[in-house]
């Protein structure tokens, strides 16, 4: 009887700790599978056509998804830029180019960094429509 | 908070492209250490810009997982060897002989295949895990290949989705997270209802 009665609270804890893990479970369930149908949707995860296929087109990098923790390297690198187009470009004088950053960039060019942004995406995407 | 987030996590980013593998080596080794850095963002971005072709894929997938290996040993001999006394010497010597401590040391006793694997995914556990086995002197041989298998697996995970995702990862991130978060509820739900059937059954 003494034993049973200390087990009673330990067992209502566990029924309480198992009903919470599989709701969570379920919730986390319904959630991934939400987000995996909704990367499907964007042309993902589509199944064995092959990967390459997949990677289309969302993947193309567009010059709207240049950030400011970019640096030139990278940046001339995934758009084919020539090395010296962006320095030329937006007058670069800063002698680390191109193993810099945008937002470094914009500091030693005293430009506010959402403008100088604006203006590395503005010369990629220019470069970009007349090569290609 | 958000902004000081983003920016730190920038911040990263930009060490990975600036630094590259050198980069991701020392954030993946200082996140398995201990520290609260991004190191699955990083590995997922450093998975990303392989797919563009800026780093090596096979080289991304070696550095994070010797990294991450490296930083869970370190974690692991540390405190077999210092752990004991460095809990003493800062007055917490009474923790090894709690309930608690005895409750969690047999929960690894028990499960320490699952427990070991599953929290290599997650940044946060990871860490105290190395450091409990090490303090409990759970066996190295076990320790030492569930850590490779569960860091092969994690470093696999998080940068092959970086490389399949290209330059949307940072827009579908979130599908990453979810999907650990569910690997891990699917594990502890296993040790609540092994618990719970072993409490019905001896009660019984």
């Amino acid at each position: 009887m003494i034993l049973g009665m200390a087990i009673k609270p330990y067992r209502n804890v566990l029924i309480g700790l198992t009903l919470l893990c599989l709701i969570l479970l379920a919730a986390s369930a319904y959630l991934f599978f939400n987000d995996a149908l909704a990367m499907r949707r964007a042309g993902f995860l589509s199944g064995p056509r092959g990967w390459h296929q997949a990677r289309t087109p969302e993947t193309a990098p567009t010059a709207t998804g240049i950030r400011a923790w970019m640096t030139f390297d990278f940046i001339n690198d995934i758009f084919d830029l020539p090395p010296d187009y962006l320095k030329n470009t937006l007058s670069i004088r800063a002698a680390a180019y191109p193993k810099l950053t945008v937002a470094q960039a914009a500091k030693l060019e005293g430009i506010p960094q959402d403008e100088f942004l604006l203006k590395v995406q503005a010369a990629t995407a220019s470069y970009s429509a007349l090569t290609p | 908070m958000i902004a000081l987030i983003s920016s730190a996590a920038d911040w990263f980013l930009s060490l990975i492209l600036l630094y590259k593998y050198v980069a991701l080596f020392l954030i993946s080794y200082v996140a398995a250490l201990a520290l609260p850095v991004p190191a699955s963002t990083t590995v997922v971005a450093a998975g990303a810009f392989a797919s563009a072709g800026y780093l090596n894929f096979p080289l991304v997938l070696l550095t994070a997982l010797a990294a991450n290996v490296a930083g869970d040993l370190t974690g692991f001999f540390a405190a077999r060897r210092w752990g004991i006394r460095a809990l003493s010497s800062l007055g917490l010597g009474f923790l090894v002989h709690t309930s608690g401590f005895s409750t969690l040391k047999r929960y690894l006793q028990n499960f320490p295949r699952l427990i070991i694997f599953s929290t290599r995914f997650v940044t946060e556990a990871g860490p105290a895990v190395n450091v409990f086995s090490g303090v409990t002197d759970l066996n190295t041989k076990l320790f030492v290949t569930y850590d490779i298998l569960g860091e092969g697996a994690y470093v696999i995970l998080y940068s092959g989705a970086g490389y399949i995702l290209g330059s949307a990862w940072q827009d579908h991130i979130g599908v990453l997270t979810r999907g650990v978060f569910l690997i891990e509820m699917v594990g502890i739900t296993f040790i609540v209802l092994r618990m719970f059937l072993r409490a019905y059954r001896t009660h019984r």
